[in-house]
């Protein structure tokens, strides 16, 4: 007979997760927190939380020089809020918790005079230098010490092929749909060009037979954001391409950009994503919750390299069509759309509506297939350089080796 | 029906448990009373519908033999409330308030709900519930489908609930305390599925045939199995106006075997789970609950699989189409007056 305790404790287990659900409670209390929900992000965390002690071992270790052996207990690492952004010199406002914040800056207090170690801020996103260094970071040496990290800087290798991990299911995103048009044309809108190129993708990746395709709509319906994700996420979406074109009526010039989920500073890009985001339906308390996916670094690593391959061939195919192409690179910003996502994911802007030329061009289906093939060629680009044989190059493991002596 | 108002006096409580299924939605009453109704809801499509129908909503079964007179609209998927329409919204709240009359609560009597909702359910799907509900009772709480099923049978350590549906199949692992979101898994490979298979597999053996999803998804339920048939299936089918017999076999068997792989896949996943000394009870407690449970064979098929690996006990629940809501009542009848109290909406 199962204890009548326990009964009554799953009795208030279930009353205060509903008073969470209602609101009336800001977290899930005597239940353990909620995991990751993708299989993908548990079979990365021993990675991550490997990857984590780098992350503090190299950074405290340029700050301040190899950190010194320390007893275990003299060690604290204090998280605050999550927070994500460059690394910088610490100020009395970066070491305050508060509110998260998509801006806050990942801040390091240096090493006290007695060389205990605080953390005050979740490494969600490090910067350039400590990805470089993550990069590096070899599976076999998952007990970091102070003796051993400096061989991890040696290797360039991404972490997705340091751990094996391969691309099965893509799914593709046509952006807006239904009642929601996106950017509207004179006679054309972003909604019927945004599925018409990605049904051309998928037919193309599928042609390769070693991808299963999926599109979060194949027809006009409205669909919102959180549903696009949660498709990805219960299909076990490998990779997300979210297809979108572009409107701003004050620039006449035809302009192409991709971007991968990340912070930004740039106003025209969070007014951009605030745009893309208004259909989110996530409440804000999940929004929160989702937010705390932004530490996963081997999505934003793989994001910005499938951002990179995309964006770089779309712009050199667009741009002998149309000389006035302008590339505006890739970029990071926080769309809903990526930000929920496990798996590595981009929002590429394939065109603009906004130039006239442009637009009479991308009324046509063989423009359409044009930019499918663009993007076909840039995502297999992207999948041949994660899918080396044996992992690293030779010279990659040359490196290694000469590390490793 | 119509919304709930606070009302001054209140003589007793009806405590409910609601299951709002993709295909069947059922209710369990503390007052005795157990209905279900096919997850449909229709609006005569005009006035002269209206009039031969002399209703101005249909529910169920209902709708569904007036479908060709009505705006029809099954609302859930996925065991979810669809997203994009207000129709959609204003079908659930019509199914909810048609459940809650079924129920048959005295006047002025407050009415405490436990709702079940698929085991991934985002936060953001329990609160649309919970606004489609809220109306129609005083208090309520959202718990998971499977979760439920296995409180209501009082199965609440070392075991996994598998709850097969028509949007989902949801899996809970029961270890003696509430379930985490680590503990359940979701798949949308279910009962719907299956039919579209079916479905697309019988156009391509029979392409001159006439017959739609609705045919296609009472076949299965008549005739589903997986492992070896017992005999031919041949159902009758409109081939140029005029029935033929037609043979689904094959296809039958093997568009109910399409889900297989993956529910075996995570089966065995959330038996890893366990600490490796209680492996061997949790193999001796599957319970397949839901409406696809019914699929004959299909409990020996997931023993015969797992037995690979140890001995297995694969058990069917007595009453699938009312597991999780009975479940979902026990829990409201359990739950301390206090709790639904502090959930009261102000």
């Amino acid at each position: 007979m199962f204890k009548q305790a326990s009964k009554r404790q799953i009795l208030k287990d279930v009353y205060e997760d509903n008073l969470w659900v209602a609101g009336k409670q800001t977290s899930r209390s005597s239940i353990a927190p909620p995991k990751p929900s993708s299989g993908k992000i548990k079979r990365y965390l021993p990675y991550l939380v490997a990857v984590g002690a780098v992350v503090v071992t190299t950074v405290v270790t340029a700050w301040h020089g190899p950190v010194k052996q320390v007893p275990e207990h003299e060690v604290a690492v204090v998280y605050t809020e999550q927070g994500m952004g460059d690394t910088t010199i610490p100020s009395a406002e970066h070491n305050e918790g508060g509110e998260p914040s998509l801006d806050a800056p990942l801040s390091f207090v240096a090493p006290a005079e007695d060389d205990k170690v605080v953390l005050v801020s979740r490494p969600s996103v490090p910067s350039k230098e400590v990805l470089a260094d993550l990069e590096a970071f070899e599976l076999h040496q998952r007990k970091v010490t102070p003796e051993n990290y400096q061989s991890l800087t040696a290797v360039d290798m991404p972490l997705a092929e340091l751990f094996g991990l391969s691309v099965k299911t893509i799914v593709i995103d046509p952006g807006h749909g239904g009642k929601d048009p996106g950017a509207v044309g004179k006679s054309v809108y972003e909604k019927d060009i945004a599925l018409e190129v990605a049904k051309n993708l998928r037919d193309r990746l599928l042609a390769h037979e070693n991808y299963r395709v999926l599109m979060t709509r194949e027809t006009d319906v409205t669909m919102s954001l959180n549903n696009r994700v949660n498709f990805a996420n219960e299909n076990g979406a490998d990779l997300f391409i979210s297809i979108h074109v572009n409107n701003f009526p004050t620039d006449q010039r035809s302009f192409i950009e991709t971007y991968y989920f990340g912070p930004t500073d740039d106003s025209t890009i969070a007014e951009l994503a605030a745009r893309e985001n208004a259909d989110s339906h996530y409440p804000y308390a999940e929004f929160k919750d989702i937010i705390q996916k932004i530490g996963d670094t081997l999505k934003f690593q793989e994001s910005k390299q499938l951002a990179y391959a995309v964006q770089r061939n779309l712009y050199q195919q667009m741009r002998k069509i149309d000389g006035r192409t302008s590339d505006h690179g890739i970029k990071s910003a926080p769309f809903v759309v990526l930000l929920g996502l496990d798996a590595p994911s981009i929002l590429t802007e394939v065109s603009c509506l906004c130039n006239q030329d442009e637009e009479q061009r991308l009324k046509t289906s063989e423009y359409r297939e044009d930019i499918a093939s663009f993007l076909e060629k840039g995502i297999v680009t992207y999948l041949n350089k994660n899918t080396r044989v044996g992992g690293m190059s030779n010279g990659e493991k040359e490196k290694l080796a000469k590390a490793q002596q | 029906m119509a919304k709930k108002k606070s009302s001054p006096k209140r003589s007793s409580k009806l405590r409910v448990g609601i299951d709002l299924g993709t295909s069947r939605s059922a209710i369990s009453a503390s007052n005795g009373k157990r209905k279900f109704v096919e997850s449909y809801v229709g609006w005569p499509k005009d006035f002269i519908s209206e009039k031969v129908l002399g209703k101005s909503v249909l529910y169920g079964q209902e709708a569904l033999d007036n479908r060709l007179s009505l705006e029809l609209c099954r609302p859930l998927e996925h065991g979810v409330i669809k997203e994009g329409t207000s129709r959609d919204e204003e079908a659930v709240n019509e199914l909810v308030s048609h459940l809650v009359e079924l129920s048959e609560a005295q006047e002025g009597q407050e009415i405490y709900a436990v709702v079940g909702v698929p085991a991934e359910s985002l936060r953001a799907n329990k609160l649309a519930i919970k606004r489609a509900v809220e109306d129609y009772v005083d208090s309520l709480m959202i718990v998971s489908e499977p979760f439920a099923a296995a409180y209501g049978r009082g199965v609440l350590n070392n075991a996994i609930v598998i709850d097969l549906g028509a949007g989902t199949v949801d899996f809970c692992i029961m270890h003696g305390s509430m379930p985490t979101d680590d503990d359940q898994r979701t798949l949308v490979t279910a009962g719907d599925y299956i039919d579209g298979h079916l479905f697309a597999m019988l156009k391509e053996k029979y392409p001159e045939s006439d017959f739609n999803l609705n045919m296609v998804r009472k076949f299965k339920e008549e005739h589903s199995y997986v492992g070896k048939a017992k005999g031919k299936i041949e159902v009758g089918i409109p081939v140029g106006g005029k029935v033929m017999v037609h043979d689904i076999t094959e296809e039958m068997g093997r568009a109910c075997e399409s889900i297989l792989p993956a529910v075996l896949e995570n089966t065995m996943e959330l038996i890893a789970r366990f600490d490796p000394e209680y492996q061997g009870i949790v193999r001796q407690n599957i319970i397949l609950a839901g409406g696809g449970s019914q699929i004959k064979g299909l409990d020996k098929a997931i023993e015969s699989a797992l037995k690979e690996d140890g001995p297995c006990k694969v058990t069917n629940v007595d009453d699938p189409i009312f597991a999780s809501a009975d479940g979902a009542l026990a829990l409201a009848k359990d739950m301390p007056d206090d709790y639904w109290k502090n959930l009261l909406d102000e």
